[in-house]
């Protein structure tokens, strides 16, 4: 390895670390976490109570719904703990300061990608943790789809964390930074939501005269899908819930090039934009 | 620390050389066509009124900023294809501290010990923090460092790695004169290391102590670059002398004031400040002031200072370019020291 190599990595290396401290060091992931094994709770207790009652109770699986939650949760917040760490590192002025040093854009970056990663993986490994027990607890068993929406998600979160480093890099301030990438988010759920009602209203009472706009938030809303995150998952956990792994696969091998294709992008944008103040 | 990170194999190429750097804003031109060179284990102060492109320069020397034309050449490297390597050479002191303020000036420097792969580096930040007076405020976190030990703790962090190219921004600005002392001893051992210092300051007199050659910017353009006491040659002509009599002597001054090459800058009666062109006019004053019957019991020569050379020529450009007079002039570069 050349030193230059090195220098690169033992940098990387040091962001990444930092990032990671920085997040474990913050209630934010705890707060995640807490949400998350609150809406397991919630749903497991809805599931007995529904089972004791005496009504007939059909569910693939009682962990389905909360693992997709805390898997949604975890990566929106990953991504936007990883924009504002960017956007507090500008309006600090430290971003300039370790620009003095040997590191370079996409070093920075890629230390925080990986560092942002590494957060949600350890909170998914503490949730799993969590479920686990509570399946022992209560005899409901966790399925073989749960696994692969874990690894679904592990994959996902890369795109939202890319996702959230070009909102950093593309604004020069935290806040700029903050409402951008609730921006698109919303954007993109607000999409996929009219899309849904706006079919619905026209399929149940016939109201022709809303088709082209139907048809135009649809087409919409398949744009959108390619770019969004969320549709991402929520696709590989429909393939996953129908042990259907060559479509899985196929989700998960978008989620890590739009992840990587991002990064790219932010990486861009930082040089572009420069790192000074 | 190994050779190859203090600089000692390139010990005859140049740290820092600019060819037509050129930086352009909305198409007004902030740094016009600057040629400087920074040669190895000197001290270089980078003079300039407000405005007038030092820290668009530094920030295009450090790659920070882009320049719209020309390149800089960081120990004979172009810096566009400089890798990271080059970047553990160079210690960099900025205009304000950014530091991470929620950590102590401990863990800060540990810091960047670490990224710049400092060996033993426990013992080296110790050993800085105690060398800048911060010892005992290891443990306090950076947010609540008065304005000063937030300056040290920055050249602390920049010098940490024991670089061979020091940039510094304003150094001494916002430091007590202990801390002044502080840096000025810093500098100089760093020079005695074989490391090239690239000072920015508007204190001048700080600069005429410790740089070995200044490079004077106005308006974008480098308009000198020499040792310092042949730009004090160049710019200022002659002495001024301070002459202490017994007792002050009626209409001495308007015989001083015939004699040639002298001008009488201030008269106090006993004292009398004259400004005299060349050296060999002092015997003359000193006859002059025997033969109107004053008998001298003090004499102070006083060379002209980097300051008075500085306002004279910032002075001349803006007066070349008709935009201010004299006293204007005057005021603003007073008003910069």
């Amino acid at each position: 390895m050349s030193n230059n190599l090195r220098v690169r990595w033992h940098a990387v290396g040091l962001i990444c670390a930092q990032g990671v401290q920085g997040a474990l060091m913050s209630p934010g992931a705890y707060v995640t976490l807490s949400v998350g094994l609150a809406i397991t709770a919630l749903v497991l207790r809805n599931t007995l109570r529904t089972v004791r009652t005496g009504y007939l109770s059909v569910i693939s699986d009682p962990f389905l719904t909360p693992f997709l939650a805390m898997c949604l949760l975890g990566a929106l917040y990953v991504a936007l703990s990883a924009a504002l760490s960017v956007g507090r590192e500008r309006e600090m002025g430290t971003l300039e300061t370790l620009f003095y040093g040997p590191i370079g854009h996409l070093d920075y970056l890629v230390g925080k990608f990986v560092a942002h990663w590494l957060v949600f993986l350890a909170m998914l490994v503490a949730f799993s943790a969590g479920c686990i027990a509570l399946s022992a607890m209560t005899h409901l068993r966790i399925s073989t789809a749960i696994g692969g929406i874990v690894g679904l998600a592990s994959v996902v979160a890369l795109a939202f964390i890319g996702l959230g480093l070009v909102a950093a890099t593309v604004m020069r301030s935290m806040r700029g930074s903050l409402l951008l990438f609730m921006g698109l988010v919303s954007a993109i759920v607000v999409v996929a939501g009219a899309s849904y009602i706006l079919n619905a209203v026209v399929a149940g009472r016939e109201l022709l005269g809303l088709i082209p706009l139907r048809d135009a938030v649809y087409l919409l809303n398949r744009f959108v899908t390619w770019l969004s995150p969320v549709s991402y998952l929520l696709n590989g956990t429909d393939a996953a819930v129908r042990l259907n792994w060559a479509e899985w696969g196929r989700y998960a091998i978008g989620s890590l090039a739009y992840g990587l294709v991002a990064l790219g992008l932010a990486t861009s944008s930082l040089r572009r934009n420069g790192v000074m103040r | 620390m190994s050779d190859s990170m203090t600089g000692v194999e390139g010990a005859n190429v140049a740290p820092v050389r600019t060819h037509d750097l050129t930086k352009e804003y909305d198409g007004r031109v902030t740094v016009n066509r600057v040629n400087l060179t920074v040669r190895p284990g000197e001290i270089y102060g980078f003079l300039g009124p407000n405005g007038a492109g030092k820290t668009t320069t530094i920030r295009m020397l450090l790659g920070l900023l882009r320049p719209t034309a020309g390149r800089v050449e960081l120990f004979g490297q172009d810096l566009d294809q400089a890798g990271p390597e080059l970047r553990e050479r160079i210690g960099v002191m900025g205009e304000h501290a950014y530091l991470y303020d929620d950590m102590t000036a401990l863990e800060y420097l540990d810091f960047f010990a670490r990224f710049y792969r400092v060996p033993e580096r426990a013992s080296r930040c110790r050993e800085l923090l105690e060398r800048l007076d911060l010892g005992p405020f290891a443990d306090l976190r950076a947010r609540d460092f008065s304005q000063g030990m937030q300056r040290k703790l920055s050249l602390a962090r920049a010098v940490l790695h024991d670089p061979a190219l020091l940039i510094l921004d304003e150094p001494v600005s916002g430091l007590d004169p202990y801390g002044i002392v502080q840096v000025r001893e810093l500098l100089d051992e760093r020079r005695a290391a074989g490391c090239a210092v690239f000072v920015s300051s508007h204190i001048l007199s700080e600069v005429e102590r410790t740089a070995d050659r200044v490079g004077v910017i106005h308006r974008g353009r480098l308009l000198l670059e020499d040792s310092v006491d042949r730009v004090v040659g160049k710019l200022t002509t002659g002495l001024e002398v301070a002459l202490e009599l017994e007792t002050a002597v009626p209409g001495l001054t308007l015989d001083l004031g015939q004699l040639p090459g002298v001008r009488i800058t201030r008269d106090e009666g006993r004292v009398i400040v004259l400004h005299l062109d060349a050296e060999p006019t002092r015997s003359t004053v000193s006859q002059c002031v025997t033969r109107a019957g004053g008998v001298v019991v003090g004499m102070t020569v006083r060379r002209a200072t980097l300051e008075e050379a500085f306002i004279q020529l910032t002075e001349g450009k803006l007066e070349q370019a008709g935009l201010v007079g004299g006293q204007d002039a005057k005021a603003r570069a007073s008003h910069e020291q």
